[in-house]
């Protein structure tokens, strides 16, 4: 505990930098970091995209389309765009946060999932 | 690894050692009077008395009569009604009485009630979904939602132990509904899936159209929304309908097996905090008659005659002689053993009585099946039925009459669920609940007011209903012809 208070400094500094180096590639290609959540890896991302609204979807659909079409031919997104993207706003989080806490209750107040992965 | 394995271990094992000692089972220790007696190896301490006498120094309470149920009104924080029935037993019922139902859907706002129904007690601001299923199954406490045409009833039916739990679990479901969109998206998949299978009873169908062809105003508005159409509601019209609804002022909150001091407990800190108002001024639904039909070929032809129960809920001599005519129209098609059932001759296969009051107005009729081809002849017959009441009634037919209505009345309130319900309606309706009213005037009816009765509401303008193929609808004016004749 004392530890993680000593190096909280430094953990700062690079948590900034990170974060600026990481926004600068999301906008090279115009994503949002929401949009790096995979439903096939996490089946509470695939919950939360189960519930939310059509047009968020259509919107992250075709950001990510446009982050492929880009990484094909190997170039970035136009720099006057690159100026406009807005790479840390959330769409997913308060969500996925919720359904995270209802797996956390179903766990402790004992009852099944509505949803499981089966290794066909 | 062997650590933890013991952690696991260790709260199972301490179970064994008590088992061991047999402090597990000090729980069911019954004072053992023994008569010692000295011997070598200790004495034995078996009991001497035998068993056809009460053991010495054992205290049997004494089991006590119950008492009488007491009933309490009241009013709970911001205004809302209240009465509480303190039967003795071991089960409670607590119902939350929302006034409005499909009487106060706009075109907005249309199925919203039926919708609430489907949602009540799901999330909250406050609880998942699956916490309250979860809460409710712990506490052995069932949960149930019905949509009215001027109410939505919430009930949960539970034990006395945990009569405060409950109350508080139902009026935070009732309250703070969250509503989320995906949540109700979800379920007018299954909303939709129930009324096409409602749109396709016959019985159901007329019961829908009878209130479209003979009301104007809130009552006609359908409690069933139209299947095609209930895909267009979302979080928001239902917030929208909440917000005019569930007001302080139109809620009631009735209790049976609780005390209305345990009620008040509960539930002042949580109605504090409920949205303040009067019950909506809603357009006053009036009576006009007419005639609506449905063409749905496969269908075995349905048809139904209904005229205006004038007086409502407020009136109790009038519901009080609404129900002895249902059952005076009943009495031919009510449950006898199968060789004493008289086959119904003439063109109907099957009658049953439409009874229902409202606030201020009410219907009477009956409804018939038929065979096709003759559904005319069906509600000329059906209006004979009618006919018939108006003429003076025999006075062991009105006894039995009045019998049945009363012992309905009563099977229906013995029940904790269905008091509480008779509970809610009647504070809605008339601000008081009195069931001794009702059953003496009940029993003062003579046979000259049912037929003065039955003669008043067959002036009113004709309701007819028809489901069926198109070569079985009868004519309206032709029927209504006959009736004044």
């Amino acid at each position: 505990m004392a530890l993680s208070r000593l190096v909280a400094p430094f953990m700062d500094w690079a948590a900034t930098r990170y974060q600026a180096r990481l926004a600068s590639n999301l906008k090279k290609y115009g994503l949002r970091y929401d949009d790096l959540y995979d439903p096939m890896m996490d089946l509470d991302v695939a919950e939360a995209l189960r519930r939310l609204p059509e047009d968020v979807i259509v919107a992250r659909n075709a950001r990510l389309k446009r982050a492929m079409d880009l990484s094909l031919k190997g170039t970035f997104l136009p720099e006057e765009l690159q100026a406009q993207q807005t790479p840390f706003q959330h769409y997913m989080q308060d969500l996925l946060n919720e359904i995270k806490s209802e797996r956390q209750e179903r766990a402790q107040l004992g009852g099944f999932a509505p949803y499981q992965r089966t290794i066909p | 690894m062997v650590r933890g394995l013991a952690q696991h271990l260790r709260p199972l094992l301490a179970g064994v050692n008590s088992f061991a000692n047999g402090q597990a089972f000090a729980q069911y220790a019954v004072p053992a009077v023994a008569v010692p007696k000295a011997g070598m190896f200790g004495g034995s301490k078996r009991i001497l008395t035998p068993l056809s006498e009460p053991l010495a120094n054992v205290n049997i309470p004494n089991p006590t009569a119950p008492k009488a149920p007491e009933l309490q009104t009241g009013t709970l924080a911001n205004g809302v009604k209240a009465a509480a029935l303190d039967a003795s037993g071991p089960n409670t019922c607590v119902a939350a009485f929302v006034g409005g139902g499909s009487s106060v859907e706009t075109e907005e706002t249309a199925g919203a009630s039926k919708l609430l129904e489907y949602m009540a007690f799901s999330a909250t601001h406050n609880r998942t979904s699956f916490r309250i299923a979860r809460e409710l199954e712990k506490y052995g406490a069932v949960s149930s939602c019905a949509a009215g045409r001027e109410h939505i009833a919430y009930v949960i039916e539970g034990t006395r132990l945990q009569a405060s739990e409950v109350t508080e679990i139902l009026l935070d479901s009732v309250l703070n509904q969250k509503l989320a969109d995906w949540e109700v998206h979800d379920m007018l998949a299954r909303v939709e899936e129930d009324l096409e299978s409602a749109y396709s009873n016959p019985a159901l169908l007329a019961h829908e159209l009878l209130h479209k062809a003979a009301f104007s105003g809130g009552l006609s508005n359908s409690l069933l929304p139209d299947p095609a159409s209930v895909n267009g509601l979302s979080g928001e019209a239902l917030r929208a309908f909440m917000a005019q609804t569930f007001v302080a002022g139109n809620i009631a909150v009735t209790g049976a097996g609780v005390s209305l001091a345990q009620l008040q407990a509960v539930a002042d800190p949580l109605l504090a905090g409920a949205a303040a108002g009067s019950a909506p001024a809603a357009a006053k639904s009036a009576y006009t008659g007419g005639f609506l039909a449905c063409l749905s070929p496969g269908a075995e032809p349905t048809v139904a005659v209904a005229f205006e129960a004038k007086g409502g809920l407020g009136d109790l001599k009038s519901t009080a002689t609404a129900a002895v005519v249902k059952a005076l129209l009943g009495s031919s098609s009510r449950e006898v053993l199968p060789y004493n059932r008289k086959a119904l001759d003439g063109p109907l296969t099957s009658v049953t009585p439409l009874v229902q009051v409202y606030k201020s107005t009410g219907l009477i009729g009956v409804m018939g099946t038929t065979s096709s081809g003759s559904s005319a002849a069906a509600a000329d017959a059906l209006t004979a039925k009618l006919k018939a009441l108006a003429s003076s009634t025999g006075e062991a037919q009105l006894a039995a009459a009045k019998q049945v209505a009363l012992g309905g009345y009563q099977s229906a309130i013995s029940a904790r669920s269905g008091v509480v319900q008779d509970m809610g309606l009647q504070l809605l309706a008339r601000g008081k609940f009195s069931a001794q009213e009702y059953a003496a005037a009940v029993a003062g009816l003579s046979a000259a007011d049912v037929s003065k009765y039955v003669g008043e509401v067959l002036k009113s303008p004709l309701t007819m209903v028809a489901v069926g193929g198109i070569a079985s609808l009868p004519k309206y004016d032709v029927v209504a012809g006959k009736l004044l004749a």
